[in-house]
């Protein structure tokens, strides 16, 4: 059976079958728990909100235009809800994060990432990313990982393209100190005995 | 000269994060959500069941049934079916199922002469349109 589009899920639940809603959510759960936990930077406050954003996206539905992607629509509601979540536990974004080191050689870091094992090389990345401040952590996740277009990220967050320009530029040096960092004791382990 | 490392970065960075793909919510969290809905939301969408005949298709098969029944019983037709036999009027004649032949020879009302193949095959097409229906709603159920 061939998988269906959103919009076809989307009709059947217009027609009344509660259901199929559950496939947008299996389909779309990691997107948004993954940029919930982007911003909140803790696993529970991102599962909690994760919940509410899918809750909120049923009831908004109809206004759903498909203008849109439904990922691009999601993660709105994603990040307006973090920033409404960080709001009232008054853990405000705060953007200033370690200063941004010198330029790096990637290529050495990069051959030492690839020779840790496939699941602590994706732990230390993701540690790396939790420890951007703000939202940084995010705008690298969808500019990086789900490849959109400054546009499409100007769109979820509100900033300009310009600015995205300007935050992502800085993000992506600080993630790269921090990168070597947590590389560092994997050095010493296998240098330094 | 600045693009080749900020390219080389950018490359870098992005097989990086590839590698580290998406963060995992809880296992049960599509059902969770749909738990959360089905509470809040349910009573706004009770379940509609969609007939399986139409309404529209019910008058249609009416009007075409009536049609037939008026072409029938107009008798602008002519024709003698008795010398068509299939293999199964055979066996059925075989079987001596009951000679329908006769009550229905309405003699007050002119021209209606309704072969008993037809209402052989109109029961037995009534018989399992039934059995079919019956089948169906217990299936879907």
């Amino acid at each position: 059976m061939s998988r269906l589009t959103d919009l076809e899920i989307l009709i059947k639940i217009k027609t009344g079958d509660i259901l199929s809603f559950s496939l947008l959510v299996d389909r779309y759960k990691y997107l948004v728990y993954t940029a919930a936990f982007r911003m909140l930077k803790v696993k529970e406050d991102a599962e909690e909100v994760s919940q509410d954003v899918f809750l909120s996206a049923f009831k908004a539905l109809d206004t759903f235009r498909g203008d849109s992607k439904f990922s691009t629509w999601l993660y709105r509601i994603t990040y307006r809800k973090c920033l409404d979540y960080l709001k009232k536990n008054q853990r405000w974004i705060d953007n200033k994060g370690s200063d941004i080191s010198e330029y790096h050689d990637i290529g050495e870091l990069d051959k030492r990432m690839e020779d840790l094992e496939q699941q602590e090389r994706k732990l230390q990345v993701r540690k790396a990313i939790g420890e951007l401040p703000g939202d940084d952590g995010l705008l690298i996740t969808l500019f990086y990982l789900e490849e959109l277009t400054l546009k499409e990220i100007a769109e979820i967050t509100g900033y300009s393209p310009n600015s995205l320009k300007v935050k992502l530029f800085r993000s992506r040096k600080r993630l790269l100190s921090l990168l070597k960092k947590e590389m560092e004791p994997e050095i010493i382990q296998k240098y330094g005995g | 000269m600045e693009a080749n490392p900020d390219k080389k970065l950018d490359d870098f960075l992005k097989k990086t994060i590839k590698s580290a793909g998406f963060e995992e919510p809880s296992v049960d969290f599509t059902a969770s959500v749909m738990d959360q809905i089905q509470q809040k939301e349910g009573s706004k969408f009770a379940t509609s069941y969609k007939p399986l005949i139409s309404k529209n298709a019910w008058i249609s098969l009416g009007l075409i049934l009536m049609a037939v029944f008026a072409f029938l019983l107009s008798g602008e037709w002519e024709s003698d079916f008795s010398n068509i036999t299939l293999p199964f009027m055979e066996r059925l004649s075989d079987l001596s199922l009951p000679d329908l032949s006769g009550k229905f020879n309405l003699n007050s009302i002119d021209n209606i002469n309704i072969h008993p193949n037809v209402i052989y095959a109109v029961l037995m097409l009534s018989v399992f349109l039934y059995a079919q229906i019956i089948y169906l709603k217990r299936n879907i159920e």
